[in-house]
């Protein structure tokens, strides 16, 4: 404990309270050895302290700046009005800030023949800103001037741009020992010397703390916690999704966010007057427009398979529309094409069954409120191998599910690409949650039948799996166009 | 999607037996049809691909196949005398080629009955359709036409169109009704109008507006459905599946004639196609094993007529069904019938390792760094604005990124050609949280080489805080670059974002790949980021 420390514990044993005034001229300490000393005790829970407090305000460096000149803005103003400048020569860091200010209250306007004043910057110019007076006025009256300025809006605007800082002083009133003070004097008795504060490289090489104690520290005071950078709650789940994924044997693969309607509607047997291709649901582009297709033979079996199928005509000029894509199975899909491709040239080059998947960003155009989001993530999986069935694709997704804790059921549903179609839901509270699409891919897409090759498919949204494993959050929105708090307050549990 | 209501207390009335909501509705769920909502009289169920469950005689009839209530499978049909034919002229085979036609008789319609009917027929030509595009159908009071019928292209005439009191011409219909705005496109070319008409004048301009004529009431009891289009697949269809709906309310259906100039047949044809499959692949295809007679029942409960041929089954696929397009749906609707919940998980045998893109796990150890290097991660939608992407940052936009031909919102314009506006928008909304925040996000972003979209991958970060300056940031950049032994270069540079002579480019093999320094105060304002801001952005494709 250091003697001034114990100085005044002293003291405080005897006359249990003392004001501060007096507790100085009892110790004989000066004012700031006194405070020093007593904040220590405090921090260590050894005195009880009264603290009367009121109000000051100071100006900061910058603010002591200006007042002592002018308001940056006032003195582009002011040079402005003697004729004096000119746009390009506004370069400083200090120019840039008037400009900004100028430009905001409407002192300055900048057009093609440079700056000029307007009416109000030059009424201005000559009686000079009311911002401009507070400053200096503060400065020098202190409080009185404070007092006068700090419920209106000059202040408020001194205080924003941090030109002037108002906090609560305390003044030390009376200083009282506690029962920790009173053990702790009595705990130095017995060491009978200084303890030691903080340790330091030549203490370790000197050793001189052999022997002696170390100061405790109230170890249980309350701290400001550290703020522990993170990665992003849905990245890390991602992750999750991949080596669940990985786990099971597939193989990521990766493609284009901006495709042809072809790859994301036509070859996935959706018809091209189907609702999900309209406006109202996809974004289309206006820059590209249009992209091309490349393999004109899988064009020409397409449009034969949609024109029997939907008994329409099919266009090209309506499969050529770019989009960002809408799932990820344009992605899977492109693959799957290529696969079969080339097990039909090479029947020996793949062990079968292939599995891939992909993550990836989709579009839809949404209006965007607390559910809805216009992109999001999909983990869309897909397995082609020969006689593949209805249970063993139950039988993945149970897996893939379970992986990340969710378990799911299957339900039929039907989507225009898979045939039979599913829809797996889980359990949600008392309401069953639909989680996603799957089914085996269709013939007409595959161009091969279902006894020389089958595919199994499916498409889940990333976001559903996370709302689902984290009540905390509410929304689905909520997990993008974050504020640092929120991504502060997420357990990473 | 388009959503389906139906009325329950009518649903109960077709359905003629007692069944409690639950019991409906997970034999619904069970036929693959999910339920949107269900109120006291009101059941909403969202679906696309069955246009015969848009009618409530059409659910109730799957129901009660479903739930073993019906076997009838057989809907017959009567044939009118032979002045009932539409023959079709030569104007309108450009136009709206196809017609077809039933004739109902014997109906007693109450409101509820109008009122579906009206309802079937509208949602029946708007989505199955096409929004009348591929086909729409119109109703005629059967005591106010005068067979025989013709349905050709006209040039313009005059007739009172329903709900009007005054006659107008076919070219004032298509300007000055609200359904010739929409669909007269359909119904018109080169001054030419299909029509409807029989002896008597014009029925019907199509696929606009009936006659007032031909309007039909509660009084009506004998009624003339045409049904036009431009597939004569889709429209023969659509006959067969309203005569089963009008059977199923009872009433009696009767075939017209159609007449090209080749002949004249009857419509409805009342054809359902024949599948055969063997029993073998289907079991394959579901991966369970049923029996023959099983097959049988589970068809039945589908409402296909199923037999025996040796080891394959022969399903008749229902008239009324449109969506069925071959043995693939056939298979789907027997797993459907035998039952999700009891087709048991089968693994597949393999043993593939699975293997991640080499790309993706890099960005994940860059990550990595980047939280090593205190910085958090954020997730930004890839879509945006100008304003935030270029003018809050000081940059003049061109014409070199990806646009949004429809957005709703002007939020949502285009895609984002770098990460940092994304990042300074999170700090303006962090300005309430403790500083200093740094931040940092590793994700696409995209623009235009003449014409292809070019996709790439950034990685941008910032750091808000009072006293940041530009040495912060290059000293985290390079030791982001120390880790990732990025061979660059920071060198002097320009960049509206940032403040003059506190930015650098950053240079790899003498090409710049990125930017780091300070950002621009009137930048931060525009986002309102009230504390000093630093930051770096590189593409990392290209380095």
């Amino acid at each position: 404990m250091h003697r001034h420390e114990r100085a005044i514990l002293e003291i405080l044993k005897k006359e249990k309270k003392l004001d501060f005034e007096t507790l100085m001229k009892e110790t004989g300490l000066g004012k700031d050895a006194a405070m020093w000393a007593v904040s220590n005790l405090f921090s260590r829970g050894s005195v009880e302290a009264i603290i009367e407090g009121k109000e000051i305000v100071a100006l900061t460096e910058e603010g002591k700046k200006y007042a002592a000149n002018e308001l940056p803005e006032q003195k582009l103003i002011r040079k402005l009005a003697a004729g004096e400048v000119v746009l390009d020569e506004l370069k400083g860091n200090e120019d840039q800030i008037a400009l900004i200010w100028a430009k905001k209250k409407g002192l300055v306007e900048i057009g093609k023949k440079g700056i000029s004043l307007t009416e109000k910057g030059s009424k201005a110019a000559k009686e000079g800103l009311p911002e401009d007076k507070a400053l200096k006025e503060i400065n020098a009256g202190g409080l009185d001037a404070y007092a006068k300025y700090k419920n209106n809006e000059i202040f408020k605007e001194l205080e924003k741009r941090k030109l002037v800082t108002r906090e609560g002083k305390g003044e030390l009133k009376e200083v009282m020992i506690t029962q920790h003070g009173v053990l702790e004097l009595a705990s130095d008795m017995q060491s009978g010397g200084e303890e030691i504060e903080a340790l330091d490289r030549s203490m370790l090489s000197s050793r001189v703390w052999a022997g002696k104690k170390f100061k405790a520290y109230n170890v249980e005071a309350p701290v400001e916690a550290k703020e522990a950078a993170v990665r992003h709650p849905l990245r890390n789940l991602i992750n999750e999704i991949r080596q669940a994924y990985l786990s099971l044997g597939f193989t990521e693969v990766t493609g284009p966010v901006i495709d042809s309607s072809f790859w994301v509607f036509d070859y996935l047997f959706m018809p091209q007057h189907h609702p999900a291709r309209g406006m109202q649901d996809t974004f289309f582009l206006s820059r590209p427009r249009e992209l091309e297709i490349k393999d004109r033979e899988l064009v020409k079996r397409i449009k034969e398979e949609h024109e029997k199928a939907w008994h329409s005509e099919w266009s090209e000029a309506t499969a050529r529309l770019a989009v960002p894509r809408t799932h990820m199975t344009s992605v899977t899909g492109r693959y799957m094409h290529e696969i079969i491709e080339t097990i039909q040239k090479e029947p020996d080059k793949y062990e079968l069954p292939v599995k891939i998947f992909s993550v990836g960003r989709v579009f839809r155009n949404e209006n965007i409120d607390f559910k809805h989001l216009a992109d999001f993530y999909q983990m869309d999986g897909m397995m082609i191998g020969k006689q593949l069935t209805l249970a063993n694709l139950f039988d993945v997704l149970l897996k893939l599910y379970s992986r990340l804790g969710i378990r799911i059921s299957f339900k039929p549903s039907f989507f225009p690409y898979v045939e039979p179609g599913v829809e797996a839901y889980t359990k949600f509270g008392d309401s069953e949650l639909e989680l996603f699409g799957a089914g085996m891919i269709r013939n007409e897409i595959t161009g091969v039948k279902r006894n020389s090759l089958s595919v199994l498919a499916w498409g889940p949204g990333v976001e559903r799996v996370m709302l689902l494993r984290n009540e905390k959050i509410g929304s689905i929105a909520s997990m993008y166009n974050t504020n640092i708090g929120w991504l502060r307050s997420m357990s990473m549990k | 999607m388009p959503i389906s209501k139906y009325n329950k207390k009518y649903l109960a009335e077709k359905l003629g037996f007692e069944i409690d909501d639950k019991t409906l509705f997970r034999n619904m769920g069970n036929m693959g049809l999910s339920i949107e909502r269900a109120t006291k009289d009101e059941i909403d169920v969202e679906f696309w691909n069955r246009p015969d469950l848009l009618s409530t005689v059409g659910l109730a009839r799957a129901v009660k196949y479903f739930m073993r209530r019906s076997r009838e499978f057989d809907y017959k049909v009567g044939t009118e005398e032979s002045k009932f034919v539409i023959n079709v002229g030569s104007h309108v085979g450009k136009i709206r080629p196809f017609i077809a036609g039933l004739v109902v008789r014997n109906m007693q319609l109450r409101e509820e009955d109008l009122l579906e009917i009206i309802n079937f027929t509208e949602k029946l030509s708007e989505t199955y359709g096409v929004r009348r595009e591929l086909m729409a159908l119109g109703l005629h009071d059967l005591r106010d036409v005068s067979p025989p019928f013709f349905y050709d292209a006209y040039e313009d005439e005059e007739f009172i169109p329903l709900n009007r009191q005054k006659r107008m011409r076919y070219s004032e219909v298509m300007k000055g009704d609200e359904r010739g705005r929409k669909y007269g496109a359909l119904g018109e070319k080169e001054k030419r109008y299909v029509a409807l008409k029989d002896a008597r004048g014009t029925m019907s301009v199509i696929p606009i507006i009936n006659s007032e004529r031909t309007r039909i009431t509660r009084t009506t009891t004998d009624m003339l459905v045409d049904i036009t289009g431009t597939s004569k697949y889709i429209i023969e269809k659509t006959a067969d599946l309203l005569a089963a709906n009008f059977i199923d309310m009872g009433y009696d259906v009767s075939t017209i004639l159609v007449d090209y100039g080749r002949g004249a047949y009857a419509i409805p044809k009342m054809e359902g196609a024949e599948i055969t499959i063997p029993l073998e692949q289907m079991n394959k295809e579901i991966g369970v094993a049923i029996g023959f007679n099983n097959v049988i029942l589970l068809a039945n409960k589908m409402g296909y007529e199923a037999s025996l041929v040796g080891t394959k089954i022969r399903f008749r696929v229902p008239t009324y069904r449109l969506d069925v397009i071959n043995e693939q749906d056939v298979i789907e609707d027997v797993a459907v019938a035998y039952g999700y919940d009891y087709i048991q998980p089968i693994p597949v045998p393999a043993t593939q390792v699975g293997k991640p893109q080499a790309k993706e796990e890099e960005r994940n150890r860059i990550g990595e760094i980047m939280v090593g290097l205190g910085y958090s991660e954020m997730l930004n939608s890839y879509l945006t604005n100008e304003d935030v992407n270029f003018k809050k940052m000081r940059l003049e936009s061109k014409d070199n990124y990806v646009t949004i031909a429809n957005p709703k919102t002007e939020t949502l314009t285009m895609l984002r050609t770098w990460l940092m506006p994304s990042l300074l928008k999170n700090l303006g909304q962090s300005m309430h949280d403790k500083m200093p925040i740094s931040i940092f996000e590793l994700d696409m972003a995209f623009d235009l080489h003449v014409n292809e979209p070019n996709e790439k991958y950034h990685l941008a970060a910032v750091t808000c805080n009072a006293g940041v300056n530009f040495n912060d940031v290059k000293a985290a950049f390079e030791g982001l670059a120390e880790k990732l032994e990025i061979k660059c270069e920071v060198k002097k540079a320009d960049h509206k974002s940032f403040i003059e002579g506190r930015c650098a480019g950053i240079e790899v093999n003498q090409k710049n790949v990125g930017f780091l320094g300070e950002i621009h105060p009137e930048v931060l304002t525009s986002f309102g980021v009230e504390e000093p801001t630093v930051g770096f952005e590189i593409n990392l494709d290209a380095i």
